[in-house]
């Protein structure tokens, strides 16, 4: 009888264990890692800036919250608030790319007018492009 | 000094003042405004900041237009931004606040002062009547706003499941640092 008790009393705090466990992974998962994650769309600046100047709303559900890898020309680099802002350039909007904090000392070797590949997630468009959480996937000199 | 040297000199002064009108109605503009949102309660504390906010005054009338996208915040923790934007915002179906109103008596404003702000604020497609003061610094070519505001999240529809309504507070403290450059 007593051994019975026991067991049950072990398996129930097992089970209670490894509830609170996958709760707790749940809870801290972590952010989406950009450079390994899957890409969604392989595009160029300009076609994705023209698909969202040509319908914002179709190009927000194709994209929004998409990992984007897109290539295209740097028309400014700032830092805001100790992320590297790199913008590429377009005919009116542009593509506005909030870089991850791994990737500040990259900033330095790039310049204006230079052709880079960068991958990040899209977030949508106000009067430009905006990507988050960006990576330099290849700057070409 | 003959009347029509008087008139030229007039109209000259005319032709200045003019100027200077146009240039008052400049537009002063962000793309890289700050705003983050709280949440305290005695279960957690829950932050999120958006450092990609658009924000347009027109000096001519003391008009301002904010503009952000839900997606743009980050949160500490992921399941949380993820909750924010599926759940909460429903980030899919309304991807942008939006704040349209009027910093009051623009034009009495001093370089360092306390201005009134009126607005509608609109979240999820639901639009509410914000009034606000912010500290604003303003010189030629710069124009910085920051404040904070309360707002209540029952106000905007949004729906809290009871399973985390003790995590998240009733009211949000909205904070913003804006930092306009004069547009050329």
């Amino acid at each position: 009888m007593k051994k019975r008790k026991y067991t049950i009393i072990i398996i129930l705090s097992i089970l209670i264990g490894t509830v609170v466990i996958i709760g707790l992974k749940k809870y801290n998962k972590p952010h989406i890692n950009v450079l390994k994650a899957k890409t969604d769309f392989i595009l160029t600046s300009h076609e994705l800036l023209n698909q969202f100047t040509e319908n914002e709303d179709i190009a927000n559900v194709k994209y929004a919250n998409k990992i984007i890898l897109t290539k295209g020309t740097i028309k400014n680099i700032q830092i805001n608030k100790g992320k590297g802002i790199i913008t590429l350039k377009g005919k009116e909007s542009t593509i506005i790319c909030e870089l991850n904090k791994s990737e500040n000392d990259k900033l330095s070797k790039l310049n204006k007018n230079q052709i880079i590949t960068i991958k990040g997630i899209c977030s949508g468009y106000l009067m430009d492009v905006l990507l988050m959480n960006c990576i330099i996937q290849k700057s070409n000199d | 000094m003959t009347k029509k040297s008087i008139l030229l000199l007039l109209s000259a002064l005319l032709f200045i003042i003019s100027i200077n009108k146009i240039i008052a109605q400049d537009k002063f503009f962000t793309k890289s405004g700050s705003v983050s949102f709280f949440s305290y309660t005695l279960v957690e504390d829950i932050k999120a900041d958006n450092n990609q906010v658009l924000s347009i005054i027109n000096t001519g009338n003391g008009k301002i237009v904010i503009k952000m996208l839900m997606r743009s915040f980050h949160f500490k923790k992921a399941l949380m931004q993820e909750h924010f934007n599926e759940n909460y915002i429903e980030s899919y179906k309304f991807p942008k606040a939006i704040f349209k109103g009027v910093i009051k008596n623009f034009s009495k404003l001093e370089k360092k002062d306390v201005a009134k702000i009126e607005g509608i604020l609109t979240i999820r497609g639901v639009s509410k009547k914000i009034s606000t003061v912010a500290k604003i610094t303003q010189s030629n070519r710069k124009i910085i706003l920051k404040g904070k505001f309360k707002v209540r999240v029952a106000d905007f529809d949004i729906r809290i499941p009871t399973v985390v309504s003790k995590n998240i507070s009733k009211t949000i403290i909205i904070s913003f640092e804006l930092n306009h450059k004069l547009y050329k």
